[in-house]
This record gives structure tokens, sequence and C-alpha cells, in this order.
């Protein structure tokens, strides 16, 4: 069911997409500061996708972010800007109400304010007096032609955010010339300007930035995706000294750089977005992930995209441009890479504070009985075959010592699990051998000495 | 591969033992002139009576000097091109006429060898495959060993011991792990990880659901070991003059300078990091191949 509604909208986005965007036409929102689209707007209103993952409750269509999330990759890809991801986020944030419900129903539209300038961090110094902001937030995408805002400012010392409606008291928006005119973007100056509290302290604050960052990592990775495919389709076609220029290493190689980077970025939006869903403690040290991850990916794709293509790629008619703007503008909006780096204080080793990864855990899996079962068993032999037993043996008794594991590992029903039983593997019929096959590789044990072990005997 | 290619009576015989760590095997496939052009081995099988004679040099072959079996590529017909000459086998090393010498590696003790080949007798039964399908059935081999060689830290230290000790470490009296350039550098390994896990992740959902994985598990044995080597610099840069230490009977699972020192092997071996990024280029985006001007000249005729 999951699975059909993200293949429909996927489809109908594709159609809708393959029939409205042209490249003169996002070439031409590249004209003006402050350019959106609002026809592609009213036509994504009318297929229902500002409310897709609003809840319910707060008047959308509650099918989470995981329906949205493959159709912001194929917005990505195109570099189409539509302000879901800031619906969504605020729609969020408020819980409910009147506001969430004419999000979800697209005919409000929300901008995240979160920056300042002069500061590359989540901290803001906006000030809440008397339940009014007086100050500037920088360049906020769909600035320009949002209803509200959810801006982070500070009351006393807690940080929280806030929602402001845009018609109210003393705001002005300056669309500013920027490296990419297409995301609607604008300096937000309040004087005096009603606010309304819709969470407070820092790790709320940071805990919707997250949920920000990992949707808009999906729209980064489509994008990062779409140039290499268009990098190697240049490089297959584009010939140089009586060859295709991606025969040559320097060129091929780079593809290939820009294909793991771009698998690592999918892998960590995939991973931040399932702890979002199933509401994890994780979540946000997952979301870092996804954030620096998509953002050096498509960074990495887009200059390298240009790159590819040589001249042609630093021409305005050429497709490249746009990503090379769009990399660039997807990783400031929600805070540069530097402050989740910084954020990895979170990671340090058995710091304890929730939402933190666990150096020291295993993979981020769903755990079988099977598995934990092993580790278990991996556990107990670690006294007698771990990195400590192992330490300063000579290569003929560390041997010995091999030998007895792969053993015990045979005994256990450890060795080799994808063979059949009959042989002293795990597999109790040869049928189930391609299903079992490689399941040990999930098993993170304790040390990893012992896991290097296991995984050159198996 | 016994499985796919040995029959059930050998593999009865000689797989349990493997499986219970009572027999060793080895991996015959490179040469001096033949790493990463793997089709080009030299080592001649030349028929004789109901087997054949096999003479020529094997190099880089890990644990032959402790193997009791092992698995071998060899040129069965030099008049064919390259890839199409080469046949596999599985032979004794115990067999008349193998001689193995060990190679010193620059880290010191090491589990490579020479292995040297004089007129060593192999029954055609022990012949894997068809004459002349060897190479394919090597690169097959391989793809079994890239998939597998697997933990998080590819044997040298993890994450968690790199941070704890970032956290010791100190840079003029301040904890090394405050330092904004150390933290990027963990940041970057941990996203590389997290995506990294991702990828096996669904690779394993996926065999559980019956279904083939992804491509992009080939990427993992090439970040893994280069990973390897830059936690394990930085790691030294963190101990300062003191990082020039190698303690005898450290474990590189635990010891940044073992680790280091151990680590160049990892990025040549089953695949150099160049020749993964070809495979990456080649067959995942369909690039075109290498210029290759011996590719349809019979091998004897290769300059």
């Amino acid at each position: 069911m999951y699975n059909e509604i993200r293949a429909i909208l996927v489809d109908q986005a594709t159609r809708l997409l393959d029939a409205e965007v042209s490249q003169a036409r996002l070439k031409d929102l590249l004209e003006n500061p402050g350019s959106f689209d609002a026809a592609l707007w009213s036509n994504a209103i009318e297929l229902g996708w500002p409310g897709i993952a609003i809840a319910e409750a707060a008047g959308g269509l509650g099918l989470g972010v995981g329906v949205l999330a493959p159709l912001l990759q194929e917005l990505g890809g195109r570099t189409v800007s539509l302000p879901l991801v800031a619906g969504v986020v605020t729609a969020g944030a408020l819980g409910g109400g009147e506001v969430a419900s004419r999000l979800a129903a697209g005919c409000a539209i929300a901008t995240l304010a979160l920056g300042e300038a002069g500061d590359c961090g989540l901290s803001p110094t906006l000030a809440l007096a008397n339940g009014q902001l007086t100050g500037e937030k920088a360049p906020a995408a769909f600035a320009a032609v949002a209803t509200h805002a959810l801006v982070s400012a500070r009351d006393g010392p807690e940080p929280g955010l806030y929602l402001v409606d845009l018609g109210g008291q003393g705001v002005t928006r300056r669309a500013e010339p920027a490296i990419d005119n297409g995301r609607a973007a604008a300096t937000l100056r309040f004087d005096r300007t009603p606010a309304i509290r819709v969470a407070a302290g820092r790790d709320a604050v940071l805990h919707h930035a997250a949920v920000a960052a990992t949707l808009t990592a999906f729209e980064q990775v489509g994008g990062a995706e779409r140039c290499l495919t268009v990098s190697v389709a240049y490089a297959k076609e584009r010939k140089a000294f009586g060859q295709p220029i991606g025969a040559f290493q320097a060129i091929k190689h780079k593809l290939a750089d820009m294909y793991q980077e771009l698998e690592i970025a999918r892998g960590c939006a995939i991973d931040a977005l399932e702890a979002l869903e199933q509401g994890r403690k994780d979540f946000f040290a997952l979301a870092c992930t996804a954030r620096l991850g998509a953002s050096a990916a498509y960074d990495f794709a887009a200059r390298e995209c240009i790159q590819t293509h040589g001249g042609v790629g630093v021409t305005w008619e050429a497709e490249p441009q746009h990503h090379y703007r769009r990399a660039r503008a997807l990783a400031l909006e929600t805070g540069g890479g530097a402050v989740l780096a910084r954020s990895s204080d979170r990671w340090s080793a058995g710091s304890g504070r929730s939402g933190m990864i666990d150096l020291s855990s295993g993979p981020r899996v769903a755990l079988g009985a099977y598995v934990s079962q092993a580790r278990q068993w991996l556990e107990a032999m670690n006294p007698r075959f771990g990195g400590a037993a192992r330490h300063g043996l000579s290569q003929e008794d560390d041997l010995v010592l091999g030998r007895a594991f792969q053993k015990a590992k045979s005994e256990a029903g450890y060795a080799c699990i994808t063979l059949p039983r009959e042989l002293g593997g795990a597999v109790p019929n040869s049928k189930r051998f391609c299903s079992a096959r490689r399941k040990t590789d999930s098993i993170s044990p304790p040390t990893t000495s012992l896991s290097a072990w296991a995984c050159l005997c198996l | 591969m016994m499985l796919r290619y040995g029959d059930a009576e050998i593999v009865k015989r000689l797989v349990p033992p493997a499986i219970r760590g009572e027999d060793i095997w080895c991996q015959l496939f490179s040469e001096p002139s033949a790493g990463s052009d793997l089709a080009a081995v030299r080592t001649r099988a030349v028929r004789d009576g109901d087997g054949w004679r096999i003479d020529g040099q094997k190099l880089w072959t890990s644990w032959a000097h402790i193997a009791d079996y092992a698995i071998a590529l060899v040129r069965t017909d030099p008049t064919m091109p390259k890839h199409a000459g080469l046949s596999f086998f599985w032979l004794d090393m115990k067999s008349p006429g193998i001689t193995v010498k060990r190679i010193r590696k620059l880290a010191g003790e090491s589990e490579i060898n020479e292995v040297f080949f004089d007129s060593v007798y192999v029954p055609d039964n022990q012949r894997m495959g068809e004459v002349g399908a060897g190479f394919r059935i090597a690169i097959e081999t391989l793809m079994i060993e890239r998939y597998a060689v697997a933990d998080d830290a590819l044997g040298g230290p993890s994450l968690a011991e790199f941070a704890s000790q970032a956290a010791h470490h100190r840079i003029n009296g301040k904890p090394a792990i405050d330092d904004g350039q150390v933290r990027r550098v963990l940041a970057d390994a941990i996203v590389e990880r997290q995506g990294l896990r991702s990828i096996h992740r669904r690779a394993l959902a996926a065999i559980a659901e019956g279904r083939e994985p992804g491509p992009e598990g080939s990427i993992r044995k090439l970040r893994l070991a280069r990973r390897r080597q830059i936690m394990g610099e930085l790691a030294m840069d963190l101990m300062g003059a003191q990082g020039v230490i190698l303690a005898p009977g450290a474990s590189k699972a635990v010891d940044h300078a073992w680790s280091w020192i151990d680590l160049p092997g990892a990025r040549i071996a089953g695949g150099t990091d160049e020749i993964l990024r070809n495979t990456i280029a080649e067959k995942l985006l369909s690039l075109p191949q290498d210029y290759r001007p011996d590719k349809k000249v019979p091998f004897n005729q290769i300059d």
C-alpha cells in the first residue's frame, strides 16, 4: 500500500513535471531575485502535495514523510522549488490549528527563517520582547511569497521557534540577488512584529531543523543523482583524442567517486528518514549524517558535472548551472555543514545524552532474534578469542587460536552460515541457501578484532 | 566456488574440514606480471595424460605457507586471446613440485608468499568449470571477496576507539576531540559509515525478501580501506612525536600505528582502488572501457 502510494505519486509528479517544467522556464526563474513558480504551485495544490506529510489531525493527508521523500527527490532532480518542506516542518511544529490546515491545503505558504547574518550556526540572537520580534533574519527560501514564517528567536536566554504572520505589523521582505534566484528567497525584517511561540528550547529548535534537513536531503540526493546521470551521458557522447572522454580514467574515476558520494548520501538520508518515521531517539544524529552527506554529495556532483562538461558546462544554456546554484543554496538554507559537524559533540563516546549516535553500537538495524543471539555468542567467545587473547601471540600461536575459533563457530552453527548444514554450515536445507546468505555480516560484535576475524573466517 | 563448480563427492570430502578450520585453503591468482591485469597470468598448464602439468610462479598468495589446498588460475591455451585461454583448478598444496617462499611486508611479519610450480601434476577432475572459463570463475571468486571484506573498520580501530583516544590526546593542553578539524574528519567518517551501513542493511533486507541486493555494496572495500588509512594518519598526528611508536605485539585492531602501517595492502588486495573505480565506472555506469591494445590478440603474440 505504502509503496503503491509512493509509486503513484512519483508517476504523477513525473508526468506533471515533464509537461510543465522546461529548462527555459527554470532559467526564467533565475533571472530575477525572489522568483517563484506560482503556476506550478497551483498544480501541486490540485494534486494535494502540500498536505501529503501533514498529519490528518492538522488537516493534512497524513501519508507521512516516507511518501513525501521520493517526490522531493524527483523535484530535486529537476531543480524545481516548491515550499513543501517548510510547510511540513511548520505544520509539524504547530501540531494543528487553522494555520496548519491552511498549510496542508496549500492556501498558506511557510518559510523557515532559521539563519542570521554573521553566524552560520542555529543559535538565534533575534530576541523576543513583549511577545514581539524586532530584527532581521538572513535570506530564507520562499520568504518572498510566504504567508507565515517559522522563525528561530530567543526569549531571554532560551531559544525557540515562533510563528509569525507575514501579513502582520512591521514585516518587511527584501528579495536580494542571490546565487539561486529560483528559491523565492528574501531577507525578513521585523519591527515589533507579533510572534507566537510554538516550540521552546535548543533541542526543539534543532529537532525541527533536523526534520527540514532530512527532507531536504532527498532533494539533494535527487539533484546529485541527476548530475551523475547527465555527466555520464555526456562522457559517453563527447569525444576527444579519438575516444569518448568517459574512457579516460581522469573522467571515469571522477564519475565513480560521484557515484560513491551519492550512494553514501542516499544511505544516510534513508536511515534518517526511517528514524524520523519511527520517532526514534537516534533521529537527530542520523539527520546530521543525512545533512552532511547530502550536502557534500550534491556540491561535489554539481561542481564536477560542470567540469565533466568542459566549456559547455559554464554556459547559461546548459543544465549544470542549475545544479551548481541549487547545491549551494540547499547546503546553506538550513545551516551550513560546519554547524552539524560541530554537532558531533553529541557523538562523543559515552556522553549519554538522548539522540546521540552511540559510537560503540552496531548497525542501526532492527535486530532479529537470530542476530542478537549471534551477538551474545560472540560476546561470550570474546575472552577466549578476542583482541586481548590474541595480544602478543606469534603468528603460529595466533593460527592455532584461529583454528580453534573456527571450530567453535562451526560447532555453534556460526561458521559459513550460508552453506548447508550437512557440510558444517547453518542452512537446514539447501533451498534456503540464497535467503540466508551473508546474514552474519550484520553481526557487529563488541570488538573489532573479533569482527574482523569473524569476517575473515566466514 | 567449490559448491558451484566442484563435483558432489569432492564437496562432501573437502568442504566440511575447511569449515571446521582443519583445512586451510589459499587462492593462487596474482603473478609477477599479472596483478590488476589478472588475465595476463603466465603460469602454464599443459595436458599430460589424464591431467595437467603446471609450471610457473604465483605471487602475493595469502596463507600459502600454511595452506593445505588451493584454487588456481592458470593458462591452458596461449594461442587464444588472454581472457579466453585460462582455466581454473583446485589442487593439493603438498603436491610434488610446489615451493612456497614467504614475503616480508613493509609491516614486518606477513601472511603473503611466492609460490613456485615445477612440473606439478594436477588430475583433470580437479578442474573447476570448462577449459577456457577460468577468468570468469576467478572474477566470481573476487566478487565474493569484495563483498565479504566487511566490518565497519575493516579490521582497524573502530571510530569509538578513535574518539576515545582523541578525548585523551591534547592539542596545546586542550582535548583534541574539541578541535574543529578533528571533529570534521570524525564527522566525515561517521557519515560514510552510516551510508555504508544503510547500504548493507538494505542489501540484507533485499536478500531476505529474495531480491538481488543493489550494486552499491561494491563501494564498501574501496571506502573503508582508504578511511582506515586517513583515521590512522590523524590518530598518529594527535599523538604528536609519540605517534612514531610501533609497540611490539600490539594489534592493528586497536593500535593506530599498526593499523596505519599494515593498511596499504588493503588498498591493493582484492582489487586496487583504481581497478575498483574502473569497475564502478564500466560495470555500473556503463562508461566505455579503458584502451586495451592486447584485448583480441593471441596471448603468445602480446609484446
